[in-house]
């Protein structure tokens, strides 16, 4: 995978883990399940890429971490969508969808000069 | 990886260790659910376990990224600590400086300022009224 495609993606997945917690807490494995479920499982390389990813949302204080009992019982670090993570999820998306219209218009062009 | 302990009461404990302890806790806590899901849809228990290590890819640079991350956040909090602190120091001194009425801050500003520039000042002109000569062979 080149670096346009590491950069493109990492930015993607930050949206997806804020978008996978916007409907409450859940710790990392219910986010790679969400996320998995809701790309068909082609966007995760290595489902251990989402900690990394979390841990630097949580730095910036767009989600806090909080440990907490899991479904079955057991301890796991549950994640909730800070206040500043929702305003970031917000312009994120939009900013997203944006840039692929624009993106894919522009991939699309059949001719040196612009249509 | 150890046998992962809750890390929620050990807060007090020294930064360094505690990261790495609740890294690994939830990364254990990720692998067991996900074997535990494979195992449930019929898969051998200990192929499970192989299997969820698969679809985790690198643990090892998983882990050590999650560590450097969390250390740098720990460092961050200790530094914004300190500032917090001295940010406290300076506003308790300017509110106990503004507890003394105002005309004695300038008499004492006034009165120590002179005495600074005098003891400066007077020794000085007494020494330029020597001669420069009597003043070597006087050494």
């Amino acid at each position: 995978m080149d670096e346009l495609d590491v950069s493109l993606l990492r930015g993607t997945l930050d949206l997806l883990i804020l978008k996978a917690v916007s409907w409450g807490p859940r710790h990392g494995y219910a986010v790679a399940e969400w996320i998995g479920e809701a790309t068909g499982d082609s966007l995760m390389i290595g489902e251990g890429t989402l900690y990394p990813a979390l841990h630097r949302l949580e730095r910036q204080g767009l989600v806090e971490g909080e440990w907490g009992l899991s479904e079955n019982n057991r301890t796991a670090k549950f994640y909730a969508l800070s206040r500043t993570g929702r305003r970031r999820l917000q312009e994120g998306s939009s900013a997203w969808h944006r840039f692929v219209e624009t993106a894919s218009r522009a991939l699309r062009a059949t001719g040196p000069v612009p249509a | 990886m150890s046998e992962p302990r809750p890390p929620g009461p050990f807060r007090l404990e020294v930064g360094g260790k505690r990261v790495e302890r609740e890294v690994d806790a939830e990364i254990e806590f990720h692998l067991a659910m996900r074997a535990r899901k494979l195992a449930a849809a019929g898969l051998d228990p200990s192929v499970a376990r192989e299997r969820a290590l698969e679809l985790f890819g690198d643990l090892d640079s998983v882990r050590r990224e999650c560590l450097s991350i969390n250390h740098e956040r720990e460092r961050s909090m200790t530094r914004r600590d300190h500032l917090g602190t001295l940010r406290q120091d300076v506003g308790y001194a300017f509110r106990s400086f503004r507890m003394v009425d105002p005309p004695s801050i300038v008499l004492a500003i006034a009165v120590l300022g002179s005495a600074a520039v005098l003891a400066g000042f007077l020794p000085a002109r007494r020494a330029s009224r020597v001669p420069p000569l009597e003043a070597i062979r006087a050494d």
